[in-house]
C-alpha cells in the first residue's frame, strides 16, 4: 500500500535533512523518555517505602516516648532520651480490649562477637511476643519464653544476616556470642524478612527485654511499644484507649502535655507518602527541565533550517498552495515527528524504568513498575507544543512572503 | 498592463527596476521577453505571474484588475490559471517525478486517483513516460525541466510563464523544451518566456525587449521556427 501524497510529502519534509530529523527526534526522545522514566522511578520509590511499611502489617500501633505534632516525628527520634515509657505501661496496654499482643523494645548498639568473628551491630531487648507481633518467625531453634524474659536469661536470637556475619560456616544454636563483652547463648535464628529502607530486621540480635535493660543498657524505660490489634478497623478505638490509659498513668490532664506519641502504621504510611509526593514533585521539575532542554534543541534545529524551508514554502506557494495548506502540511510534519519521537521516548523511558524495577525486585525490594499515563500525556503534549510553536515560526514567516521572495530567500 | 512600476528597497539603497511598463498580451500569444541582464525581465514576469506585486500601475488579468485579490484567491490563480517554469526547475528533491507533478493537484484538492492519471498524462505529453518514478537527481537537466513543465501544465492553466527555461540546458535539451512550448501554444496556451538567446526567441511569435525597466522594442516575429 502507498501512503497518500500529503503524508509522503510530510515524510519527505522531515527526512529531507536526515541529521536534522535525527537531532530533532533525539531532543524529543530524551525529553519524553526522561519524563516517563523519572515519573516511573518516583512511583517505584513510593511503592518501596509504603510497601515496606505495609509488609509489617496494618493492624499495628506504635507507642513512642515524647510528644509529637500530628505529622512530625516524636522528639525521641531526634536523639533526645525520654524516660517516661516503662515496662509497666506496656503490661497495662497488653490487658486492654482488642489487643492481641504487644512487644516492647529497648535498643542499643555495640560490639558483637562470636569467636573470631566480630561486628558492630544493634541489639534489641524485646518481649516474648515479638515473633507474633512482628510476623517474624523462627527458622531454626526457638524464641525465648515469657519466663526466660522475666528472669533475665542471657540468651539471644539472631537475624539471618547477623548469623551470616557471626557464624558463616557453623550452626550457631547452643554457641556463645558476646554483646558488650557479656556472654549470651544463641537459641534460635529468625527467618529472612527482607530489608526495607527504614531498617534491616535481618541484621539484628534479639535478647530478652529485661536482660537488655539491666545488663546491656542500664535503663528502666522503653524505646517503643508495638501493639498488635484484632483487625485494622479496631486501630482507631484502641489508639484512643491507649492514650487515655497512658494519660491516667502519667497523671496528664490535657493532651497538650502528653509525654508519649501513639501512631498507627497507616499514619506513618501517610506521612511518608507526603514526603514522597514532595520528592516526586522535585523529580517532575527535573523532568520538566529536561523537556525544556529538549525543546531548545528542537528550536535550534528548526531555526537552522529556516532557509531551506523558506525556499520550499516559496515553491509550494508559487504552484498554488494556500497559507492554510502550508500550515496544515507543517502541522502534519510536527505531528509525525513528535509522534514517532514520543513513541520511541516512551519505549526508551519505560525500558529504563523496567530495568530499575527489575533490579530492585531482584534485590528483594518492593518496587512497583508503573508508567503513569499522565506523564505520557504531558510529555507528548509539551513536545508537540514545542514542535508547533518553534517549527511554526519559519513556516509562518515564509508563508507571509511573496512566493518569489521566499524562493530567493538567502 | 499599463504604467507598471517596481522599486526594490535594500537598506537605504533604492532600485527603481520597472519604470512604467505598458503592454498587452492576448490569448494564445507566444511571447519572448529579452534584454540585458538586470533590465527587469524577471521582475516583470514575477508580477505578471502573481509571484510578486507591483507598486504602481494597473494590471488586468482576464479583464479584471488584480489589485483586489486576497491571499486565497491569489493561491487559486497560481494553482489553476497560470503555470510557472523556472530556470532552476525547483523540484522537490526527495519526491519522484510523478509526485512532483501531482503537487499542484494536491493543492487543488483533486482526488488521489485522478491525480495519478492526470500526472501520468502530463508526463507522457512531455515525453517522460519511462522516467515517472525517478527522483530529480536521477534525471538530466532537460528531463528535470520537462518534469517542471508537466507540473506547470497539469492543472490546465491558460497561461504559462517561463523564466529562462533553457538557461541551464544544452542546445539539444533546450530545443526539445522549446518544441514542447511551441506545441502547447499551438494547442491554445498563452506562453510568455524570458530568454537571452536569439535561437530560442526564434521559436516565438512576438519579441519584447526591455532595457532599464522600459520596453524599447515590441515586434512580431514573422519567421517563427
Ligand atoms: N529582491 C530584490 N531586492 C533588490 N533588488 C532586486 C531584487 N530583485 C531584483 N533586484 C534588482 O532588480 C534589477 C532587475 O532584476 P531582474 O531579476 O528583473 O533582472 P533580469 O532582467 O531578470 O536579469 P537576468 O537576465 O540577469 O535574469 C536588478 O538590478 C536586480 O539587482
Ligand atoms: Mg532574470
Amino acid at each position: 500500500m502507498r501512503f497518500p501524497l500529503s503524508l509522503r510529502l510530510a515524510f519527505a519534509g522531515i527526512f529531507e535533512n536526515r541529521i536534522r530529523a535525527f537531532l530533532t527526534m533525539l531532543g524529543i526522545i530524551i525529553g519524553i523518555g526522561s519524563v516517563v522514566a523519572i515519573m516511573a522511578i518516583g512511583a517505584g520509590a513510593k511503592s518501596l517505602i509504603t510497601g515496606s511499611i505495609e509488609k509489617m502489617g496494618t493492624n499495628l500501633i506504635g507507642v513512642m516516648p515524647g510528644a509529637a505534632s500530628d505529622s512530625g516525628p516524636p522528639v525521641s527520634v531526634m536523639g533526645i532520651t525520654i524516660t517516661t515509657l516503662t515496662y509497666d505501661d506496656a503490661m497495662v496496654i497488653k490487658s486492654l480490649p482488642n489487643v492481641l499482643g504487644i512487644s516492647a523494645y529497648a535498643n542499643g548498639s555495640g560490639e558483637i562477637t562470636a569467636g573470631k568473628q566480630s561486628t558492630d551491630g544493634t541489639f534489641s531487648g524485646v518481649t516474648a511476643q515479638y515473633p507474633f507481633v512482628e510476623n517474624h518467625n523462627i527458622e531454626k531453634g526457638r524464641f525465648f519464653t515469657e519466663n526466660e524474659e522475666r528472669t533475665s536469661k542471657k540468651i539471644a536470637v539472631l537475624g539471618v544476616d547477623m548469623k551470616e556475619k557471626l557464624f558463616p560456616y557453623t550452626n550457631p544454636i547452643g554457641q556463645d556470642i558476646k554483646i558488650k563483652n557479656i556472654n549470651f547463648t544463641v537459641i534460635g535464628i529468625l527467618e529472612k524478612k527482607g530489608s526495607s529502607i527504614v531498617s534491616n530486621p535481618d541484621n539484628q540480635v534479639l535478647v530478652p527485654l529485661n536482660t537488655a535493660q539491666k545488663l546491656l543498657l542500664g535503663q528502666k524505660h522503653l524505646g517503643l511499644i508495638r501493639i498488635k490489634v484484632d483487625g485494622e478497623e479496631k486501630v482507631p478505638v484502641t489508639m484512643e484507649q491507649i492514650k487515655r490509659t497512658l494519660r491516667y498513668r502519667h497523671e496528664i490532664t490535657s493532651p497538650e502535655d502528653d509525654d508519649f506519641t501513639v501512631r498507627s502504621l497507616d499514619q506513618a504510611v501517610d506521612m511518608l507518602g507526603g514526603i514522597m509526593e514532595g520528592l516526586q514533585f522535585f523529580l517532575a521539575s527535573i523532568a520538566a527541565i529536561s523537556l525544556i532542554v529538549g525543546g531548545i534543541g528542537i528550536t535550534n534545529i528548526m531555526l537552522m533550517t529556516v532557509k531551506e524551508r523558506t525556499r520550499e514554502i516559496g515553491l509550494k506557494k508559487a504552484i498554488g498552495a494556500t497559507p492554510v495548506q502550508i500550515k496544515n502540511q507543517f502541522l502534519l510534519e510536527t505531528l509525525i515527528l513528535t509522534g514517532i519521537g514520543g513513541l520511541i521516548g516512551i519505549i526508551f523511558g519505560s525500558l529504563i524504568s523496567w530495568i530499575i524495577a527489575f533490579g530492585a525486585q531482584k534485590m528483594g525490594y518492593t518496587w512497583n513498575f508503573y508508567i503513569s499515563p499522565i506523564s505520557i500525556i504531558i510529555s507528548i503534549g509539551v513536545a508537540f507544543f514545542v514542535g508547533i510553536s518553534f517549527g511554526m515560526y519559519p513556516a509562518r514567516k515564509a508563508s507571509k512572503l511573496n512566493p518569489i521572495d521566499a524562493l530567493r530567500y538567502e | 498592463m499599463s504604467g507598471i512600476h517596481k522599486t526594490y528597497h535594500t537598506g537605504s539603497v533604492q532600485a527603481h527596476v520597472l519604470r512604467g511598463i505598458s503592454v498587452e498580451i492576448k490569448k494564445n500569444e507566444y511571447v519572448a521577453i529579452m534584454g540585458p541582464s538586470g533590465s527587469g525581465k524577471s521582475t516583470l514576469m514575477n508580477i505578471m505571474g502573481f509571484l510578486d506585486v507591483h507598486d504602481a500601475g494597473e494590471y488586468l488579468f482576464d479583464n479584471r484588475p488584480v489589485e483586489g485579490y486576497d491571499e486565497e484567491e491569489l493561491a487559486e490563480i497560481r494553482n489553476k490559471r497560470v503555470g510557472f517554469v523556472f530556470q532552476m526547475f525547483y523540484l522537490l528533491p526527495k519526491m519522484s517525478a510523478l509526485d512532483n507533478v501531482k503537487l499542484p493537484m494536491l493543492y487543488a484538492n483533486i482526488p488521489e486517483k485522478e491525480q495519478e492519471e492526470r500526472a501520468k498524462q502530463a508526463l507522457i505529453s512531455v515525453g517522460l513516460e519511462d522516467r515517472m518514478h525517478h527522483k530529480p537527481n536521477e534525471l538530466s537537466g532537460g528531463q528535470q525541466q520537462r518534469v517542471s513543465i508537466a507540473r506547470a501544465l497539469v492543472n490546465e492553466p491558460k497561461v504559462i510563464f517561463a523564466d529562462e527555461p533553457t538557461g541551464n540546458l544544452d542546445t539539444h535539451s533546450g530545443n526539445e523544451v522549446m518544441e514542447i512550448f511551441t506545441r502547447l501554444n499551438r494547442e491554445g496556451k498563452t506562453i510568455i518566456m524570458i530568454t537571452h538567446e536569439d535561437e530560442i526567441a526564434a521559436y516565438t511569435k512576438r519579441k519584447i525587449i526591455i532595457r532599464d525597466g522600459l520596453i524599447t522594442s515590441d515586434e512580431i516575429n514573422h519567421s517563427q521556427k
